[in-house]
């Protein structure tokens, strides 16, 4: 009884990657609630998730650049399924004492450290790849001046003011990045402000042992 | 749209009732209170019912915060971020403390304490619109072993106590040895 665990209708989940299922491998009975698939503990055991978390500090300087790296541990692949990201905004300045909550444009592209390989052809606004994405908060620098809600500034939490919004929707990406390997994430703004800017990142994806993959077994993926 | 798939087809009664009896849909609640400006570790236990298989999170959480040292407003800041740990050897599922606004669905709830009675304050805050009624359940498929627990590390940056809620979907599978 070696069914397929946990997938909704048409869906491939991280367990199945591991397998080197196919879409079109999927039985087609019982195949609407994972209840009804019996689990095979042994695969469902060897995926681990790992979520990345990494806050990126824009300085107003114009045209800015900035990259993170993660490292891909030894043994595993990494599956990235979703990004979640958020950026703040600032109060930009109309008139004297007319101001507006605005936002930077943010542009991210991913890459594979190893061969530099884009993961897709331009850089894209960051709205449009993740969840929750911007949000309307402001940033006046720690401590300086409580503005309306709901962007008021959390002088406590790195001078950084967060309004909340949780994630609403994801676009799966299903990238792979083999061992040794490491996930390189551009982003690139234009800073309209005075101020300081903060970009949130969250890598949600999944560590597979190598020894899981279907590449082992000598299955085509 | 998954049940009518579901009841379209004939059900094998004594299979679903055999399987049933080794895993079935199961929910788990992680609840907890984090004192101001400081980290507790909250926790739920698997228990000795058998493995627990997580397919999805959802989560709420509180956004209070101090204002003028005397007064308690729900600006809509999230100020709470946690990291999940597997507390079978203490494995780490974050690789830092995440804000919970960034992963958690619906997210923030308006408090429903006596403290939160402010619609502003002066000219330092003014309360948050209400809060995001959308709800999309994160993907979060983890198997965690019999008897253990989840642990979550959640450190609160407001200046005042605040609560959250975390809610695992996912399916019990009886341990082996125990279903028998």
């Amino acid at each position: 009884m070696n069914a397929p665990i946990i997938r909704r209708p048409g869906q491939l989940t991280p367990t199945m990657y591991s397998q080197g299922k196919k879409r079109t491998q999927l039985p087609q009975v019982q195949q609407n609630s994972p209840c009804f698939d019996r689990v095979d503990v042994k695969t469902a055991k060897a995926v681990q998730p790992f979520w990345i978390f990494h806050r990126l500090r824009f300085t107003p300087t114009g045209n800015v650049k900035q990259i993170f790296i993660e490292k891909i541990n030894p043994g595993f692949v990494y599956l990235l399924r979703n990004l979640f990201i958020k950026c703040n905004g600032f109060y930009r300045f109309i008139s004297e004492g007319t101001i507006e909550l605005t936002q930077n444009p943010f542009y991210c592209e991913i890459f594979s450290c190893g061969n530099l390989k884009k993961r897709q052809c331009q850089p894209i606004t960051v709205q449009l790849i993740a969840t929750p994405g911007p949000y309307g908060l402001g940033n006046l620098g720690k401590g300086v001046v409580y503005l309306s809600a709901p962007s008021a500034v959390d002088a406590n939490i790195f001078s950084v003011n967060a309004t909340s919004q949780g994630p609403t929707c994801v676009k799966k990406l299903n990238y792979f990045f083999v061992s040794g390997d490491g996930i390189r994430i551009e982003f690139t703004t234009t800073l309209n402000s005075y101020w300081t800017v903060y970009l949130d990142c969250v890598l949600d994806g999944y560590y597979i042992p190598e020894k899981e993959l279907a590449y082992w077994e000598g299955a085509q993926l | 749209m998954g049940i009518i798939r579901a009841l379209s087809k004939k059900v094998n009664i004594r299979e679903t009732f055999a399987l049933q009896n080794q895993q079935y849909s199961e929910k788990l609640l992680l609840a907890d209170s984090v004192p101001a400006a400081t980290e507790k570790l909250g926790k739920v236990s698997v228990s000795t019912l058998g493995n627990f298989l997580c397919q999805f999170i959802t989560g709420h959480y509180q956004s209070l915060a101090l204002v003028n040292t005397s007064h308690t407003i729900d600006d809509g800041v999230s100020h709470l971020r946690g990291q999940l740990i597997d507390g079978t050897g203490n494995r780490k599922l974050f690789n830092d403390y995440i804000p919970l606004d960034l992963f958690l669905s619906p997210g923030r709830t308006k408090s429903a304490s006596a403290e939160n009675n402010l619609t502003a304050y002066s000219t330092y805050a003014d309360r948050a619109d209400a809060a995001n009624s959308l709800f999309y359940p994160v993907e979060f498929e983890y198997l965690f072993a019999v008897n253990t627990d989840i642990l979550f590390a959640v450190k609160n940056d407001s200046d005042v106590a605040l609560t959250y809620e975390i809610c695992f979907h996912g399916i019990r599978i009886f341990d082996r040895s125990t279903s028998r």
